[in-house]
């Protein structure tokens, strides 16, 4: 790894251990930010694991700069990207996440929809709402349809 | 199996009704890591040494590599804390809902906001005979392949796919002795990612291995019969 960030933000990018999450978290300043984000873009300097833990950190630190990063139809390499981009983008809370989510909800992987549908529970509007309700009806994966069922319930 | 195996399972391991040699007292649970494993050594560490039960749980289509965590884990532990991890069973769950986990969090202690996903797979394997349990998924979201942050009623912790063969252990330290990370890469509490780990199998210091120890969960044979 090459990018110049904190101390706490490095460790965490190379560790394995979800316990430096949140000092990383903490230590996140608006410079790793940027430079954290064009990574993500660019998919310069970060091997593919450290891309997932990379959006991860972007999400829990509610940066925005991950909206950018991923862009409206997220075109990401692995299925632990793409639900690290689902379970990030929904920490945003925030309406610009939100076409990125219902293309992640379209995607093949069952398990990716699955954290999209976790996803659109926690965002405001009509159109989270309208697809969590034609996932609960027609997705092929039971357990998908189950959680969105349960998400449904949460926003009521 | 001898009798006097089956006397020593029962007395020192609590193990009665059908019992299997394999499993239940060499404490192998897969083929993944073949070892040459003597029945009469694995007789002394059972009479003599410190141990701790430990269940493990996969959720169906992870694919750990169960054995060689098992037996890594004791190259650290039993080794250098005098506490042999004894694993009491090892049981595949079809949850597909619970294969990536949603996580509120991964702090330590009080701190720690336990999400309803993780609750369900918490209650996974209990009453089972193992106070620590250790939970084989995809991972969290985040990109981490372990995580020892767990309801405080029910102990454990997850380990992911890509978890490198120190990775169960790792996350077993933070559950047995409450052991923290350290910068060194020589010791098994590495921050910076236990694939990077230097000069393996990785240290435990002094202090850590009396604090495994010292952990209430960790039992001993009541009745000393060295063969």
């Amino acid at each position: 790894m090459l990018l110049d960030v904190s101390e706490t933000v490095r460790r965490f990018l190379e560790s394995d251990c979800a316990h430096t999450l949140e000092p990383a978290v903490e230590g996140l300043d608006d410079d790793d930010a940027r430079i954290i984000a064009t990574a993500i873009r660019t998919r310069g300097d970060l091997d593919s694991v450290e891309i997932t833990r990379a959006i991860a950190l972007l999400g829990r630190a509610g940066r925005i700069e991950l909206v950018d990063a991923l862009g409206e139809s997220p075109e990401l390499e692995l299925e632990d990207q793409r639900i690290a981009a689902a379970d990030g983008l929904s920490r945003l809370g925030d309406i610009r996440a939100l076409p990125a989510i219902i293309a992640l909800s379209r995607a093949e992987s069952a398990q990716v929809r699955q954290a999209a549908v976790h996803a659109l529970r926690g965002l405001p509007g009509a159109a989270g709402e309208a697809r969590l309700n034609e996932i609960a009806s027609a997705d092929p994966a039971p357990f998908v349809r189950r959680k969105a069922m349960r998400m449904l319930g949460t926003r009521r | 199996m001898s009798g006097r195996i089956r006397e020593t399972a029962e007395r020192c391991l609590g193990l009665v009704g059908t019992v299997s040699l394999r499993q239940h007292v060499m404490g192998v649970m897969a083929d993944d890591n073949p070892r040459n494993r003597s029945t009469l050594a694995q007789m002394r560490r059972i009479q003599n040494r410190r141990f701790i039960r430990i269940g493990l749980v996969t959720i169906e289509t992870a694919t750990p590599l169960i054995q060689r965590d098992l037996d890594n884990a004791n190259d650290v532990f039993d080794s250098q804390a005098d506490v042999w991890v004894y694993p009491v069973f090892s049981i595949t769950e079809d949850e597909p809902e619970l294969l990536n986990l949603t996580q509120d969090d991964c702090l330590a202690g009080s701190s720690h906001s336990v999400s309803n996903e993780e609750d369900d797979l918490f209650n996974l394997g209990r009453d089972q005979g193992a106070d620590v349990v250790c939970y084989y998924i995809n991972g969290n979201g985040t990109g981490a392949f372990g995580c020892a942050s767990h309801p405080s009623d029910r102990r454990g912790y997850w380990c992911g796919a890509g978890a490198s063969r120190w990775t169960f252990a790792h996350e077993l330290g933070h559950v047995v002795g409450d052991l923290r990370h350290t910068s060194s890469s020589n010791r098994l509490m590495f921050s910076g990612g236990t694939n990077n780990i230097t000069n393996p199998p990785p240290n435990l210091t002094n202090d850590e291995a009396d604090d495994v120890r010292g952990d209430d969960a960790v039992e001993r044979c009541e009745v000393i019969h060295v063969t």
